[in-house]
């Protein structure tokens, strides 16, 4: 591994930790007493300092020491975060960030502006440079010349073994320094009954030859020095020559008694460590900030079911998401051959290959299931993204919105989870700048001052529904028709149903903002969503109650990439219905044969229209003489269709059909079948709607 | 020579340790908290444990009390990660049980100084 490589590893984690600290602060906005949310922010901090420091991102550890210098005292309890210091802090962390990413175009400018306002919450206080290595120790005095050695004398706490030191390997280590000459004093060692076999008994005195500094000394007891009695004197002249014969204990003992007391009995207490740096004592600024501030709107933010960060964090693996999308399509591959293999093995006699067939169709089928799993991604992932949006935009706006979210567990495919963001980002601004009214429209209106967001997401068969919902003035149909009567959309005076008219907003540079505002209101927006959600083979819907808010919903598939679908055929042709759509399967009587006519099903007391797939798809063959009818629903609404045959369910990967063939409107997709023909996928959503407008038509007909 | 147990939330952190170990002939093992740090310590019994203080899971001093509590694990020397120059917090793992720390950041010839002063063959 190269450094760079593990700069890039850092880059990373630094990028995952701002991402938890953002959702942290912005938690702690809500709940400014949470003792573990400051604890999981110091944390995310904490390691972006250390970790910058060490790949070389000295700026980011200088910074990053600052901004936590500043919160030490919101971690200490001394001030409480408010939502101006949350503000401060957010936009530390994105300086950090961009320290991170851009650190030649990022202006330290920033950097000190940010802190002087972070420093406006706090005390004043000295900036500590951090030593670079505390390890430094703060050496006595400076002697005035050089002694040419030590004398010293050892004696560990009893203890001092069970922690892991040795007192042997730091006598070797102080032989490194030079010659050495070490005399145990064994009188403290007590009878073997009370002997304890842990502990260490000895004391020593060392003689030391060796023209070192005293810091060195201290450097090999770094470790044991708060553990340890530690003597270290000047030797004196008269043992300047190296002693050749070991001198008796006696005079030894002598020696060290016969100095002069406080000379000697220097016992060292953590000279590692720096002196701490008191800070000043807390100045009137902080106890101001504690006070409440002019309210600025404050974005409340809220979950329904609050998740720590800690819960999603499993035993996981990263993978590159291209290799995701790669095993996916080997998988695809994979199950279009399984199904041709399983269509010989079934035209054939051999009992082996019929089960090897089987086999081979139960494997692929469960490694489907198990790559598309490991696609699903949770959306909570995303909605945590709009939070910062959300606090913003109320604070920029001077709205004061309240945003709520739930369904956060809810999964989809990775690659609509990405093609989401900048829809949703959309919608939201959307509701926070058109949707809800200020805050003196509100109380205008009797409703309660602080607006809210709502993003829903559940899943609704096959379909996951993303619901963005604001309690705002809701959708102003008079407006918008007029508005698209002035763009000349539709000819004045035109009548249109409210969801008609509404379909106005998804026109490309439709926008009845009376002012342009730097968010939205631009015209640019709605069309692109529309489109977006599309291509993803989803649908938008829009509801609106005047005066109580507007509902986007996102219908959107679980997954891109395969369908389980039901086989059917129609005339020559076979097609496909996403089984998930499908809900029962009967037999057209002849009763509800009749050629023309309503085309109603009666199934178990309720009508339900269908429609005959033979004419939609003008097959000229005739009918064969047991219609089934398969009844789909997309949730709400059941449509029965007409077809020759069910052979039977099919998975299969979706291919998506050309660009030529964009205006096709009922099918979604094109799949490959065992025997290698091709066969069309029938867009649920769209045939519902058709049968649907044949179904009032023929209603208003009757009528 | 030596097999080294880190214990650190930061996959970056465990890294780099790793980078200026196995060159020096180290073997490096990696935990990404205590829980896990105790597990490997328990089944790997190494030479020698770094750790970080400030963990998820279960914290650094939690880690090195467990540590110090393992029959099997005397004497074992156990150094911690701190980047604050505070007493306080070198207090609290020395009396939990550490052997000694490496305060952030460091050079590679700090981390080896203190593996060599800890680990002998």
């Amino acid at each position: 591994m190269s450094f760079a490589d593990a700069t890039a590893v850092f880059r990373q984690e630094a990028s995952e930790l701002l991402e938890v600290l953002e959702g942290t602060l912005l938690d702690l906005g809500q709940r400014p007493h949470d003792k573990e949310l400051v604890d999981t922010a110091f944390r995310a901090l904490h390691t972006i300092k250390g970790s910058g420091a060490m790949f070389g991102f000295d700026k980011v550890a200088t910074f990053t020491h600052e901004f936590e210098t500043a919160f030490d005292r919101v971690r200490k309890g001394e001030i409480v975060p408010t939502q101006e210091l949350i503000t401060v802090a957010l936009a530390a962390k994105d300086y950090i960030r961009a320290l991170i990413e851009a650190p030649d175009e990022t202006d330290t400018i920033i950097g000190d502006a940010i802190l002087g306002d972070l420093t406006q919450f706090v005390a004043p206080r000295a900036l500590v440079a951090e030593p670079a290595v505390a390890a430094a120790p703060a050496t006595a005095p400076v002697q005035p010349a050089r002694p040419a050695g030590w004398k010293l004398y050892l004696e560990f706490e009893q203890h001092v073994l069970r922690n892991g030191s040795n007192p042997l390997d730091l006598l070797e280590d102080l032989c490194k320094l030079g010659p050495c000459f070490a005399v145990p004093l064994t009188d403290a060692i007590p009878m073997l009954d009370e002997l304890e076999p842990e502990d260490c008994y000895l004391k020593w005195d060392v003689t030391l030859h060796c023209d070192c500094d005293r810091s060195a000394i201290d450097d090999v007891f770094m470790f044991v020095s708060d553990e340890m009695k530690l003597s270290v004197a000047p030797l004196a002249q008269s043992d300047l020559a190296p002693p050749m014969v070991a001198p008796s204990q006696d005079s030894l003992i002598l020696e060290v008694e016969g100095q002069d007391e406080p000379a000697i009995s220097v016992v060292v207490e953590a000279p590692a460590l720096v002196p701490e740096q008191e800070p000043a004592a807390p100045s009137p600024v902080a106890a101001a900030t504690v006070a409440p501030v002019a309210p600025q709107a404050p974005a409340k933010v809220r979950r329904e079911e609050p998740k720590r960060t800690e819960d999603r964090a499993g035993a996981t693996v990263r993978v590159q998401a291209e290799r995701l999308d790669e095993l996916m399509d080997r998988v695809g591959e994979l199950v279009i051959a399984q199904a041709r293999l399983s269509q010989l093995a079934a035209g054939s006699d051999d009992l082996s290959i019929k089960m090897i067939a089987e086999e081979i169709e139960r494997l692929a089928g469960s490694l489907r299931d198990t790559t598309m799993g490991a696609r699903m991604v949770p959306i909570g992932s995303l909605f945590g993204r709009f939070r910062r949006l959300v606090h913003d935009l109320s604070r920029d706006l001077g709205k004061p919105v309240e945003f709520v979210t739930s369904g956060e567990d809810t999964e989809l495919d990775k690659t609509m989870i990405e093609c989401l963001a900048d829809p949703l980002v959309h919608l939201i601004r959307n509701a926070i700048d058109h949707g809800i009214e200020d805050t003196a429209a509100r109380s205008a209106a009797g409703k309660i001052e602080s607006g809210r967001i709502e993003l829903q997401a559940v899943h609704s068969g096959a379909q996951v529904l993303v619901m963005v919902r604001d309690n705002g003035g809701g959708l102003n149909t008079a407006r918008i028709k007029a508005k698209a009567e002035e763009q000349g959309l539709i000819a004045p005076g035109a009548t249109l149903s409210d969801s008609e008219i509404h379909q106005f907003l998804f026109h490309p540079g439709f926008s009845t903002a009376q002012t342009i505002s730097a968010l939205s209101g631009r015209g640019v927006g709605m069309d692109v969503v529309k489109r977006t959600i599309e291509n993803m083979r989803g649908s938008i819907d829009m509801s609106t109650r005047p005066g109580q808010g507007t509902t986007v919903t996102l219908r959107l598939p679980l997954t891109l990439a395969i369908i389980e679908g039901l086989l059917i055929r129609v005339g020559e042709g076979r097609y496909i219905i996403p089984l998930s759509a499908v809900e029962e399967c009967v037999e057209l009587t002849p009763d509800d044969q009749r050629p023309r006519g309503r085309s109603f099903l009666n199934v178990r007391g309720s009508l339900v229209p269908f429609l005959r797939l033979r004419e939609l798809l003008h097959v000229e063959a005739a009918a064969e003489p047991h219609q089934k009818n398969i009844i789909i629903s997309t949730g709400e609404c059941r449509v029965g269709l007409v077809a020759d045959q069910i052979i039977g369910s099919h998975q299969t990967v979706i291919k998506s059909l050309s660009k030529l063939h964009s205006d096709v409107t009922i099918f979604s997709g094109a799949a490959i079948l065992g025997d290698g023909t091709a066969a069309l996928i029938l867009d649920v959503a769209q045939l519902v709607a058709r049968a649907q407008a044949q179904a009032e038509k023929q209603m208003n007909e009757a009528a | 020579m030596a097999t080294i147990l880190t214990v650190d939330d930061s996959p970056s952190m465990r890294q780099m340790i790793r980078m200026t170990l196995e060159p020096a002939g180290h073997s490096v093992i990696e935990a990404g908290d205590g829980a896990q740090g105790l597990a490997k310590a328990q089944a790997s019994k190494p030479d020698m444990v770094i750790t970080d203080l400030n963990m998820p899971v279960m914290n650094g001093l939690d880690l090195i009390r467990a540590l110090r509590k393992q029959p099997t694990l005397t004497g074992l020397p156990i150094v911690f990660l701190t980047t604050e120059s505070s007493d306080g917090v070198k207090q609290e793992a020395k009396s939990a049980g550490a052997t000694g720390w490496i305060t952030k950041p460091f050079v590679p010839a700090q981390l080896l100084a203190v593996v060599g002063k800890l680990v002998r063959s």
